[in-house]
């Protein structure tokens, strides 16, 4: 067993997240014009950007799948679609924690908090196309079709949303924030951390559906129900 | 050549076999007229002269309707092994994929002509007639995209436990972008007799649209097909 | 990649898998110009998806399989050509006559002069007077004499058969061993799959038993004591039906 990297994993991800909880409240400065409230953004830029990274790999790896006809792509695509369902419905919560002060009401049709709305749906809708497939060899071929129209249809849908919503301004501006260096190196840090944490979380997930997989086989073999 | 006249013959067959039972199409337009009438009872008055408004119940009754077409689109290929049988012929899975496209393509487009005279009636109170062929055009953009997508996750729906229900589940998010074109355009279109520039955007977005998941479709069909 | 054999049909290698679930497992068989082979095995053994496979309904996992000199997974178009499928589902549309049927998979098939061939077909199969009736009002052996005449339109000298006696009345049973007595004159080749011992032992050249994915038997039938082959395959069977 390979244990010693997902080992590694854990506690890189663990030091990484106490790391740049330390920063963001004692390295970082307080924002000018936001004040406290500006340190959500540390974390919430991690939290927005993962899932898109996630999708992008049940993207790369249903491509993989239906090339290689290996089953390995296809457990990767199903855990890192799991963990981006997870991580998108984390977005959704603090989004929508996050529009009640800024604009006044829990919910507003913003093209970022849309599409990670309708992210949510396709991948609800790609883990429920899997649970309703019973032959794994299909199931394998069907959801590395949808994992590729889904991820196709996310920047159509975000730029088609965008144009629909004209009227409501970004809520990050490119200039909105003026990042200061030690907020950049700790945004930095934050995403260096969110991203380890979330290779840690797949490969658990990997490691978990392996395992899934060899009581199966057991099970064959041996005839249990 | 070979290739599209094959595409041709399954659209004939298909088109044979819908204009002796007629069961997809009246059903498809029943439930237009349904969904009409209900939209009508669930928002009464504020609906008159709301153009975008409108526009939104039209493209709302038209994609339900084309779920349920497009749910039938291989069920006749799946008794006594049709689909098989059409595996079997001497021709590149993509021409199935854009033959049963196609076919729906005619069968939705169909629909939605025999109601949109309807829907004038009911809900538009101003003359849309001034930029008909632009709204036709929109038609004609719109379901090209829904039946390239709605062909290709028919096909595996068709196979999965859940069936029917499996469909919507996986189109809708998908179509999210013809959904918002299609009603900004047709509002934009039916509430105005000049032609406002934005109206082209979102022409370009459908169309835009269309050529990529006629490409998805056209490259991944054979595995949704094939073991 | 092995060169094809001279054989006319030849499988070297062949497993598939679904998923973790072995099908087939290294299956190596030839079958020359004008045999006969029946695949004998029990219900799940995978004689469908060895027929499915070499009809490239479906892929196979590994090894190759050659027919008439083309590998299947390389030009599996031109390959289709010469195969006609018989298999227990009829293959044909309810809601399209038996004319039109056949006219559909005529062109699907690139069929020339096809008004002839299929009125000489619906002859042979004894259905020209149901021409233009719906698919749909036919009888279960109807249905599947015009499956017959369907897989035959292109005229392809391989016919892969599975299970082609299921369901059938005794005098659908009776055209269609006519036809393939009549094929088998025309230097047809044949592969069919069945658990009806009598209908294969019938016609067979030659004989294969799968079992659990695997041949565990293979022979000529002049070469076959059919009493010990009967016992042979009852103990392979035995078990699973």
């Amino acid at each position: 067993m390979r244990d010693w990297i997902q080992r590694i994993l854990f506690w890189l991800s663990l030091i990484g997240i106490i790391v740049s909880i330390f920063m963001i409240f004692f390295y970082a400065p307080i924002d000018r014009n936001l004040g406290i409230v500006q340190k959500i953004f540390y974390f919430h830029l991690p939290v927005a950007i993962t899932p898109y990274l996630a999708f992008f790999v049940v993207f790369i790896c249903s491509i993989f799948f239906l090339w290689k006809r290996e089953r390995r792509w296809d457990v990767i695509a199903l855990a890192s679609a799991e963990i981006g369902l997870v991580i998108d419905t984390a977005l959704l919560v603090t989004g929508t924690i996050w529009d009640k002060p800024t604009w006044g009401v829990w919910w507003v049709w913003e093209p970022r908090l849309t599409t990670s709305l309708i992210m949510w749906l396709l991948y609800a809708g790609y883990l429920l196309l899997r649970r309703s497939v019973g032959e794994e060899a299909r199931r394998a071929r069907f959801a590395a079709v949808y994992g590729i129209v889904a991820f196709i249809s996310v920047p159509i849908s975000f730029m088609s949303i965008r144009w629909w919503r004209t009227l409501h301004p970004l809520v990050f501006k490119p200039t909105g924030i003026e990042l200061e260096p030690p907020m950049v190196f700790t945004v930095f840090v934050c995403l260096i951390a969110f991203f380890l944490f979330y290779l840690c979380l797949l490969r658990q997930r990997i490691g978990l559906e392996f395992l899934r997989e060899g009581i199966e086989d057991l099970k064959d073999r041996f005839g249990g129900g | 050549m070979n290739y599209l006249r094959r595409i041709l013959t399954i659209v004939g067959k298909d088109i044979a076999a819908e204009i002796r039972t007629k069961e997809m199409m009246n059903s498809m337009i029943v439930f237009v007229l349904l969904t009409l009438v209900i939209f009508n009872f669930a928002f009464g008055e504020r609906l008159e002269g709301a153009a975008e408004a409108s526009a939104g119940i039209l493209w709302v009754a038209f994609l339900f309707a084309a779920v349920l077409g497009l749910n039938r689109v291989f069920v006749h290929e799946k008794d006594e092994g049709c689909l098989d049988g059409l595996m079997l012929c001497p021709v590149d899975r993509s021409v199935i994929y854009f033959g049963k496209a196609l076919a729906s393509l005619i069968f939705i487009s169909v629909v939605e002509l025999i109601a949109l005279p309807i829907f004038a009636i009911f809900f538009i109170r101003t003359s849309f007639l001034v930029n008909l062929w632009l709204l036709i055009l929109v038609l004609i953009l719109s379901n090209v995209g829904i039946a390239a997508v709605g062909t290709l996750l028919s096909a595996i729906s068709i196979n999965t436990k859940a069936r029917d229900l499996m469909l919507p589940i996986l189109f809708f998010p998908v179509i999210v972008p013809i959904l918002i074109a299609a009603v900004k355009s047709t509002g934009l279109i039916i509430s105005s007799p000049s032609l406002p520039g934005d109206v082209f955007v979102w022409l370009r977005m459908l169309a835009i649209y269309d050529i990529i998941f006629m490409l998805v479709g056209f490259l991944t069909f054979e595995y949704v097909l094939e073991e | 990649m092995p060169e094809c054999a001279p054989s006319l049909i030849s499988v070297c290698g062949l497993s598939k898998t679904f998923g973790r679930r072995r099908v087939l497992e290294d299956i190596d068989f030839e079958v020359k110009k004008g045999e006969f082979l029946a695949i004998f095995g029990p219900n799940g053994a995978g004689k469908t998806t060895l027929i499915k496979i070499l009809a490239t309904l479906i892929l196979s996992s590994s090894g190759t399989v050659c027919l008439d000199g083309i590998e299947l997974k390389k030009d599996p178009l031109t390959a289709r050509e010469r195969i006609g499928l018989i298999s227990h589902e009829s293959l044909l549309y309810g809601d399209l006559t038996a004319h039109e049927n056949l006219r559909f998979y005529g062109r699907m098939f690139g069929v020339s002069n096809l008004e002839e061939r299929i009125s000489h077909l619906l002859e042979k199969v004894e259905l020209e007077h149901r021409k233009f009736d719906l698919v749909r009002t036919f009888s279960r052996g109807m249905q599947q004499r015009l499956s017959i005449a369907r897989a035959l339109l292109h005229e392809p000298s391989i016919l892969l058969l599975d299970e082609p006696h299921s369901g059938l009345d005794p005098h659908a049973t009776e055209i269609l061993d006519g036809i393939l007595e009549d094929l088998r004159k025309d230097d047809h080749t044949f592969i069919m799959a069945t658990h009806n011992l009598e209908k294969g032992l019938n016609h067979a050249t030659s004989v294969l038993i799968l079992s659990q994915g695997r041949i565990v038997f293979g022979g000529r039938k002049d070469a076959l004591d059919i009493s010990d082959f009967r016992k042979t395959y009852d103990s392979y069977v035995g078990g699973h039906v």
